[in-house]
């Protein structure tokens, strides 16, 4: 696996009870190896060209609009639908039944009556269906404070106030974003062998790319609406500090424990990065250079940040000391030799925060394409290969594996009320996923099976009581209900990264931690939390839009430093 | 109406679930539906009946009494959800012959025997009345039948090693298209899983911010 001889004897990934606690999933950032960042750098890399064929919107802001993304084989397109949405209606929530904008991807580029059939279907989301020629289906809602500021500022002939829009960041957030075969459209099985899709989330990160296109466009069109004597287009500079929002509750944090594998394949990818980086022995002038110009553009991105939630307003204030910290020591630490990034990271480990530590971990792989960017090909997963229960296995080494997997779980007092203090459900309200309070709520009937640590402990009671030369086969047989733990347990043993290491039902649970994992590997920055359980987010701010993708940078996700934000 | 085979495989699962199944076993009817839908067979329209057949009846008394000998259920009449996930755990053990005695839908059993016969490196057949079905390490697929493919019940099922060169075929005609009173059957278990709403789980639940016009 070695990639250059400039590298020592390798550096050990670092072990799951370090990486899979909550807290550090929780503290995670954005990384050359993030969802947005691959498909970027593919796009750019094949040439990608983007059009607007068809862009019929009235003066209220209604209609609808296409964006093609053309590739080295395949077209592309985002299927926009604007409305015009009463206030009492925007709700970012999964019981919204109604959106300022709805999209879809659609595989290929559509006829007219593939646009009547998707203006019937798209803009009703979860009561409409799509056909497998749509990739996925996504909504959003409008900041109204910003868009408004923006489209009256445009109107009237001059740029909009900067620091609203660096304060709120985004014109529109999405609210969900489906794929995989969810309501009709294609299943990911029918598309994942093109080069293109690949990598996991890769249509879902170019829908809200070109939805980011779309948003600016609207602005800037419903601003001339207005008034077209004196409308202005938004400063290129401006324009590209707007990401595309997101806001997302609980949705994700299942996403992450029901899909083991590909939770492992994304972390071990990021570990296996690391693990390369601290492995160089001797860094080049130009890697000290991109590592040191990129380190106050992540500055710059932290003091863009903003959050209201008392966690995070916490997490950031030791961000900042830590980033403090940081510029200093890089003045005198000699980043040369003797492994200079492992050395630094083991500074880090001693002086910073989670946070910190987690952010320098994405930075020291900013310099190291060559090295690491590989590595995006092995964060998918093919989950159908280890579905099956090795039924062999003998009792004696399934208790092993439980031990070594979750032996940490053996030290709580399951018995207490706050071990088991919350439990996961859906809602028959269009199947919102809930955490409920289970010694006050009537919900542990409707329990989603999201706290394996729990499972793993009640199935090695049971355990206790077999014979250890018996089989897997034989007890689960007899103990179906443990089934479900068998085979995370089994599957565990070849992907070390596949469980989460701390209680997902304890009551200081932060189901927060969990939607910020997921979405760092999307590429997000910014989080905001609105609560423990909901966060909004932005996706592409600072990136390219698709007709500058030819000329940026690829480190699009640091903030340039210009006099503006110095 | 045509559903995805995600949506299929995601409703399956949750209507086991609705149905009494432990979540174990539920993940693997949502697996075996969706097998039986890429292969070209009424995957949930089968799953539908078995789920209003054993509606209630608890899991000892469709699963096998026995895997030593013949399988039987206590009350006669095998599940073959339970029954498949069986051969499918004991797969190295299917090349020398198992044999099931009155079986539910045994239809039901071909995507678990698919799935150890990739797992065992072996390729199986499995045998009731007058149909026959092979299939390989690698994904082939044969069947022959004169009788009923969705027969509701079988006095008996064998399962043991086949040769290869049996099972060339591939028969990947999916059949995503669904009939809308199985589907709405599936739907009906499946909303067993759902949590009533209430004003409480509404407000708190899902942790949301009091106002999104912002």
């Amino acid at each position: 696996m070695e990639k250059a001889e400039n590298t020592r004897e390798k550096a050990a990934l670092r072990p799951p009870s370090q990486v899979m606690r909550l807290s550090r999933m929780g503290s995670i950032h954005q990384c050359r190896l993030s969802f947005m960042r691959i498909l970027l750098r593919r796009m750019k890399r094949e040439n990608w060209t983007f059009e607007r064929p068809v862009f019929e919107i009235n003066a209220k802001g209604v209609g609808h609009a296409v964006y093609t993304a053309t590739g080295p084989q395949r077209t592309y397109s985002l299927v926009a639908f604007a409305h015009d949405l009463p206030p009492e209606m925007r709700s970012d929530r999964v019981i919204a039944t109604a959106w300022d904008a709805t999209f879809t991807l659609f595989d290929g580029v559509p006829t007219a009556e593939d646009i009547i059939r998707l203006s019937r279907n798209v803009p009703l989301q979860e009561a409409g269906r799509v056909s497998s020629k749509e990739l996925s289906v996504s909504r959003a809602n409008r900041s109204v404070r910003l868009f408004k500021h923006v489209i009256s500022s445009l109107a009237a002939g001059h740029q909009p106030d900067a620091e609203m829009i660096e304060s709120v960041g985004y014109l529109m957030r999405t609210t969900a974003v489906y794929g995989s075969g969810k309501l009709g459209a294609a299943d990911r099985e029918m598309i994942c062998g093109r080069p293109e899709f690949t990598a996991p989330f890769q249509c879902e990160m170019l829908s809200v790319f070109l939805t980011r296109a779309f948003v600016l466009d609207l602005a800037e069109h419903l601003a001339a609406a207005r008034s077209p004597e004196t409308a202005v287009k938004m400063d290129p500079a401006l324009r590209r500090r707007l990401g595309i929002g997101n806001s997302t509750g609980l949705g994700m944090a299942p996403f992450l424990v029901n899909h083991p594998v590909l939770l492992n394949n994304w972390v071990a990818a990021r570990e296996e990065a690391l693990a390369r980086v601290r492995s160089v022995v001797t860094a080049s002038g130009d890697e000290i250079a991109r590592f040191q110009a990129l380190l106050p553009r992540a500055v710059q991105n932290v003091a863009d940040w903003h959050s209201e939630h008392p966690i995070q307003i916490e997490k950031l204030a030791a961000l900042k000391a830590d980033l403090k910290l940081l510029t200093t020591h890089v003045t005198k630490a000699n980043l040369k030799e003797n492994a200079p990034w492992n050395q630094l990271y083991l500074w880090a480990a001693e002086n910073l925060s989670t946070e910190g530590q987690e952010l320098l971990v994405s930075l020291m792989m900013e310099p190291y394409g060559d090295l690491i960017d590989e590595l995006a090909d092995c964060m998918s997963a093919d989950e159908t290969t280890v579905f099956p229960i090795n039924g062999a296995m003998s009792l004696a080494d399934l208790g092993t594996l439980c031990d070594d997997v979750y032996g940490w779980a053996k030290k709580i007092d399951w018995q207490s009320h706050a071990a088991q203090a919350r439990a996961w459900y859906v809602s028959e309200e269009k199947l919102e996923p809930r955490l409920g309070e289970r010694f006050e709520e009537p919900i542990t009937e409707y329990e989603q099976p999201l706290s394996p640590a729990r499972d793993a402990i009640r199935m090695a009671e049971d355990l206790d009581t077999w014979v250890r030369d018996d089989t897997v086969a034989a007890f689960v047989l007899r103990h179906p209900e443990h089934r479900h733990i068998v085979r995370r347990l089994q599957l565990s043993e070849r992907f070390p990264y596949a469980e989460i290491r701390d209680n997902t039902i304890d009551a200081d649970v932060l189901p927060i931690d969990m939607l910020r994992c997921k979405l760092a590997f999307f590429g997000a920055t910014h989080f905001d939390p609105r609560s423990d359980r909901w966060v909004r987010i932005n996706m592409y701010r600072n990136a390219p839009y698709p007709e500058e993708l030819a000329m940026s940078a690829e480190d699009w996700s640091y903030p340039t430093l210009s006099e503006g934000n110095a | 109406m045509t559903y995805s085979l995600n949506e299929i495989e995601a409703m399956s699962k949750r209507a086991a679930r609705g149905a009494g199944s432990d979540w174990g076993l539920a993940e693997e009817a949502g697996k075996a539906t969706r097998w039986l839908s890429e292969h070209g067979f009424a995957g949930p329209e089968t799953l539908a009946a078995l789920l209003t057949q054993n509606d209630g009846r608890p899991y000892a008394s469709l699963s096998p009494i026995d895997v030593n000998d013949v399988w039987n259920a206590s009350t006669g009449t095998l599940c073959p959800l339970i029954a498949g996930t069986a051969l499918c755990d004991l797969a190295a053990r299917l090349d020398a012959g198992v044999t099931l005695g009155q079986t539910s839908y045994p239809i039901f059993l071909a995507p678990f025997v698919a799935t150890a016969a990739k797992v065992s490196g072996t390729a199986l057949t499995l045998s009731w009345d007058n149909t026959e079905i092979c299939v390989s390490s690698d994904g082939g697929l044969n069947i022959s039948h004169s009788g009923d493919l969705a027969a509701s019940v079988t006095k008996a099922v064998l399962c043991k090693g086949t040769d290869p060169s049996k099972c060339t075929g591939s028969h990947k005609n999916r059949k995503q298209d669904v009939d809308a009173k199985a589907w709405a059957t599936l739907g009906a278990f499946a909303h067993r899983t759902y949590a009533p709403a209430t004003e409480e789980s509404r407000l708190a639940g899902a942790g949301a911010g009091l106002s999104d016009n912002d």
